[in-house]
């Protein structure tokens, strides 16, 4: 049997059935690798950005993983001026002249300016690669796993946004005895997640708000899915560390905290300690969001200082909850 | 982070002699001892060399002024040993025109008169070691050197000594060989040398009673009586160390330290990174048994090596005395040899704060776990020590360059990396400097030197000519080979003249087998004679070849007249072409196999050409591949290169990528670096490594940190250091260094006060540390 299939709106000619699987199953959307993750869970770790999330939250620091499309980013300060961008773009949307212009709203994302780009000013973001692809990559750092209790950690965007992609390359890193954690907002439907379930040892989940209207207000999304979710998992077979980015003025009143540990305490009974990773508020991302023509919804918001951030910590372990700050 | 509390309220006796050493900054010392050696050679003209030798250090034994400072426990000083003409960092680095042969103009820093100083060097210069010295370059050596496609020099200090001996069985006891072994030679000839021993050791003995008799007489005018009684110990002390064996701690310690010193005034005014070695080893059984006899307490022991540490801070010359402490490894037959004294040297650094002595730690499998973590602990202290060295690595490297296995369990450091077997070995660590950066800018250039025109090298053909990548490498290779037969000819002729007019009597009696062979050091007295040479550029040339490979001769994107126009004009007007050439080839250091393998092959072929040398006295040159801040030295002589880097740019350091190429993190930069077999590099090979302090933050951190330590050296590392610091914190250094003055980080095979560095290598610490490298 022979035909085409179409892949992230690609079409792909295929000869039999296994090679539809092979395909099918090989392909998904990434935007980064990185090596020496330290902060995705426990020692050293590879973590892979899968691009697209469903959710929109006000503080994303992965502004470029938001969209499941590849994007071009612009890094103002690399550009030497070349012009080569404005001659191959057909639509006039890169402009070098007295000015350094980058028209989006005439950007298709052809990536033609990107190829010319030897200066790296201007980066696809986003690209497909096969699962194979992806695993060799991260065994690389196999060795590093093995002697500090790391592995790979997806991240995103929301992995399970792409969740055969995800649940492929987590069962090629445990075929290859490399620890598997995902980090996810959870905002998926609960077979998506068992899906992946065989293939993992740790779930970071994201919580951000146990008020679905004020969720919905700052995320984009409503959370009953992502609480119901978080308690179906509870009960089973993984380990789960939650993480709670802690936003000034969004999420850290007394009232926040108090539902936040409330909620918490309720499937202490399914699993105790908790483990809880507080991910206060920064603003390393805010430029990444100028490279990739957003607006930065938060701008000016101040971290909470150390003081503030112990404070919140206590209160959670007063309340025998087992939190740190990452 | 792991903070230690340095403030005290009541200041202890260490911190009153640190400040008063950090507050010394200006040595002139070393100029006295030169007027001494200058009237001893008067008056022993016409005797033998050895004798003069011997004669000469007795002079400034029994001359030179001597004090014991207020506080001190531990007495003899180094401070007079250096003079400035190493002028590695000093500044002026554009004038760099080597630092091998005496004084330059240094009257101005130091502010000695020139003309003192011109008398002085005049001296030196007439003497026959100075006219030999200045006849060997030829012209074209002489052009080779300034522009740094390679260095020679004639190798002072770097050597461990046996003082474990000295500890042991006295220098009476070491006397008592001389003499038995001299009354058996017949030759005048030995026993010339066997009597410069003794006159150099009772000069020695004699020097340690000056003290004795300095101490009494303090005594006897001191008021305070808990100092008078520790006067007249230090008198007690002198009186029987070095001459007889140590009997406790203390005696070792102080016995330790005067084998130390003299073998320093003995060569000053240059003893360069004399190391003090594996210090746990020759200390511990003194202090485990005074420990264990309750003779001592941890904190008596602790104030005694703070006093002992004290004293191997010379001022800013933090740059002549890299001063190699190595702790843990293996003891001879194999098993761990962490003692008490590895825990309280660790624990004397994290309270002294000084850059020196520097630490050094050899890690293996079978290092207890409590000692690692301190180890990890103490590295987050952020001062870049210890140095860590691999012992699997660097065993494995020194029985395959022909050491006896349970003497290369024995190893230290002299100085930075470079391993030598504890009294066992001359390995004229510094003896040769290689440029394989500049041996490419000629290569691509017919062998004429971008920097200055002149026709350097062999002529191995235009660059537009070549037809095929092979033909690049072709002319490369011939450019290495020729330079380094070139290098290795000079240096013997330096070799020679240091060993037949330089002998140094006093170490000769302080190492092994010298006694016993009736040779000189300098000679053929060590077990083991080895000649080092540094090479450099690295990852300039594998990422600049890799380049012209692929976007010359496979994409065809690059014409190579274009290439070799715009390298000729320093990228001028070509930063496209620049930009292409950094981001369109792949760049060592990321974990890419396409370049790491290329590296890989260049330093795998320049290590065994190497190793095919021999030296003047037979022994083998060994390869490594460290740069003490001479990579940034070396970049200043270099043309513009293929892998996008500017000329004058500074070159890569040690076995690293070149700083800002490498994208991918310390694990990905870590596998890059160990695809080139380390223990390959006989003579040691730098690598660092900066981590930001939020990587190893806590209890988490020191396992991360442990487990990337253990991951390097599982792939076959062979020496890493680790920089934990922030840029900010460096840049806010550079503005307000009056607030920095305890800053300490690592520069190369050492650490330093940040605040004291020249900019130009302050500038290359930030940018390795920015690049996490």
């Amino acid at each position: 049997m022979t035909g085409v299939i179409f892949i992230s709106g690609s079409r792909v000619p295929f000869a039999d059935l296994d090679e539809i699987r092979l395909v099918a199953m090989v392909s998904g959307r990434i935007f980064d690798v990185q090596r020496f993750c330290i902060h995705d869970g426990p020692g050293i770790r590879t973590a892979v950005f899968l691009k697209g999330c469903p959710l929109k939250c006000l503080w994303c620091h992965n502004p470029e993983g938001m969209k499941p499309e590849f994007e071009i980013g612009f890094f103002t300060e690399r550009c030497i001026r070349c012009g080569r961008c404005a001659v191959v773009c057909l639509r006039g949307a890169q402009i070098v002249g007295g000015e350094r212009i980058f028209l989006r709203d005439r950007c298709e994302n052809c990536g033609k300016c990107v190829e010319v780009c030897d200066a790296e000013a201007l980066v696809l973001c986003g690209r497909e690669v096969s699962t194979d692809e992806v695993v060799d990559e991260v065994e690389k750092d196999k060795l590093f796993y093995e002697n500090s209790g790391g592995g790979v950690t997806l991240s995103g965007g929301e992995p399970l946004m792409q969740p055969e992609f995800t649940s492929e390359v987590l069962a090629g890193c445990h075929k290859r005895g490399i620890h598997t954690a995902i980090e996810t907002a959870g905002f998926t439907q609960w077979k998506t997640l068992e899906r992946v379930l065989p293939h993992l040892d740790l779930v970071l989940y994201d919580l951000k708000f146990i008020d679905s209207r004020k969720h919905q207000r700052f995320t984009g999304v409503p959370n009953e899915i992502i609480l119901d979710n978080l308690q179906r998992l509870a009960k089973m077979k993984v380990d789960i560390i939650l993480r709670l980015p802690l936003i000034p003025g969004y999420n850290d009143s007394a009232e926040d905290l108090d539902e936040m540990i409330s909620f918490i305490n309720g499937f202490k009974r399914f699993r105790n300690p908790i483990d809880v990773n507080m991910l206060p508020y920064h603003r390393f991302a805010e430029p990444k969001y100028a490279r990739f023509g957003k607006e930065y919804a938060l701008k000016g918001l101040l971290s909470q200082s150390d003081e503030r951030i112990g404070e919140i910590v206590r209160l959670f372990r007063k309340n025998r909850i087992n939190a740190s700050v990452d | 982070m792991v903070e230690v509390n340095f403030v005290e309220k009541i200041e202890t006796r260490p911190e009153r002699i640190k400040r008063r050493v950090q507050s010394k900054t200006v040595f002139n010392g070393w100029f006295e001892l030169e007027k001494l050696k200058m009237k001893s050679y008067r008056e022993t003209l016409g005797q033998p060399t050895v004798i003069r030798r011997a004669r000469m250090l007795e002079k400034m034994l029994q001359e030179m002024k001597i004090f014991i400072e207020p506080d001190e426990l531990i007495v003899g000083s180094q401070d007079d040993c250096f003079d400035a003409s190493y002028n590695l960092f000093a500044g002026g680095l554009e004038n760099f025109t080597g630092y091998s042969l005496g004084f330059g103009d240094y009257s101005k820093l130091v502010g000695i008169p020139e003309s003192q100083i011109a008398e002085v060097r005049e001296f030196w210069m007439n003497e026959d070691y100075g006219v030999e010295m200045s006849q060997i370059f030829t012209e074209k050596d002489r052009w080779a050197s300034e522009e740094a496609v390679w260095f020679t020099e004639p190798v002072t200090g770097h050597a461990l000594a046996d003082h474990g001996k000295v500890l042991n069985i006295g220098l009476n006891g070491i006397m008592e060989d001389v003499r038995e072994k001299r009354s058996l030679v017949a030759g005048k000839e030995k026993r010339d040398f066997y009597d410069a021993l003794l006159i150099a050791c009772q000069a020695a003995i004699e020097f340690a009673h000056r003290f004795a008799d300095l101490a009494t007489e303090m005594a006897r005018r001191e008021e305070d009586a808990r100092r008078k009684s520790e006067l007249l110990h230090i008198g007690e002390v002198c009186r029987w160390v070095p001459a007889n064996p140590a009997r406790n701690f203390y005696e070792a310690v102080q016995s330790f330290w005067f084998s130390y010193v003299i073998q320093t005034i003995e060569q000053t005014p240059n003893p360069y990174a004399f190391s003090p070695g594996r210090l746990d080893q020759f200390l511990g059984p003194f202090l485990n048994k005074d420990l264990d006899k309750g003779r001592i307490t941890w904190d008596e022991a602790l104030e005694l090596t703070q006093c002992l540490w004290l004293k191997f801070v010379v001022g800013k010359k933090y740059w002549a005395v890299s001063q190699n402490v190595i702790l843990g490894g293996q003891t001879k037959d194999g098993r761990d040899a962490t003692n008490e004294m590895t825990r309280l040297a660790l624990e004397t650094t994290a309270k002294m704060k000084t850059p020196q002595p520097s630490l050094s730690f050899r890690y293996h499998s079978g290092v207890p776990a409590n000692v690692l973590k301190r180890v990890a602990e103490f590295l987050k202290l952020g001062f870049g020590m210890p140095a860590l060295h691999g012992d699997d690595a660097v065993i494995k490297s020194l029985v395959r360059g022909g050491v006896a296995l349970e003497d290369a369990r024995d190893f230290g450091i002299a100085g930075c990396q470079e391993p030598v077997i504890q009294g066992c070995m001359n390995a004229r660590t510094t003896a040769t400097w290689f440029n394989l950066a500049k041996c490419l800018e000629l290569s691509l250039d017919d062998g004429v030197s971008t920097m200055t025109g002149r026709q350097l090298g062999p002529r191995t053909g235009d660059p537009k000519g070549f037809k095929s990548f092979e033909d690049v490498m072709r002319a490369f290779k011939l450019q290495v080979e020729y330079f380094l037969d070139m290098m290795v000819s000079a240096h013997n002729k330096v070799d020679r003249v240091l060993a037949e007019l330089r002998p140094v009597p006093f170490l000769s009696a302080i190492m092994n087998d010298c006694i016993e062979k009736g040779e000189d050091f300098r000679s053929t007295g060590a077990r083991y004679n080895f000649s080092g040479c540094l090479v450099h550029g690295l990852a300039n040339v594998a990422d600049s070849l890799v380049a012209i490979k692929k976007l010359v001769f496979e994409s065809g994107e690059i014409e190579m007249d274009e290439l070799v126009e715009a390298l000729r004009i320093n990228f001028e007007g070509r930063e496209d072409l620049r930009q292409k050439l950094i981001n369109r080839a792949p760049k060592y250091g990321n974990d890419i196999d396409e370049v790491d393998l290329l590296a890989k092959q260049i330093a795998t072929e320049v290590s065994d050409r190497i190793h095919i040398y021999k030296n003047a006295l037979g022994g083998s040159f060994r390869a490594g591949f460290s740069t003490p801040s001479t990579h940034v030295l070396y970049g200043l002589r270099v043309g513009a290169t293929p892998d996008g880097r500017h000329q004058k740019e500074t070159l890569a350091f040690g076995i690293g990528p070149m700083q800002g190429r490498n994208r991918k993190g310390p694990t990905a930069t870590m596998r890059s670096v160990t695809k080139f077999e380390h223990w390959r590099a006989s003579h040691g090979l730098a690598f660092s490594q900066s981590l930001y302090p939020s990587d190893v933050e806590g209890e988490e951190g020191t396992k991360k940190l442990l487990s990337l330590i253990k991951t390097y050296f599982d792939l076959g590392g062979y020496y890493v250091y680790i920089n934990i610091v922030n840029e900010k914190v460096l840049r806010d250094a550079q503005k307000h260094p009056e607030s920095y003055r305890d800053l300490v980080v690592r520069v190369h095979g050492m650490s330093a006060f940040f605040v004291n560095l020249d900019p130009m290598i302050q500038e290359d610490i930030i940018s390795r540390v920015a690049n996490r490298l």
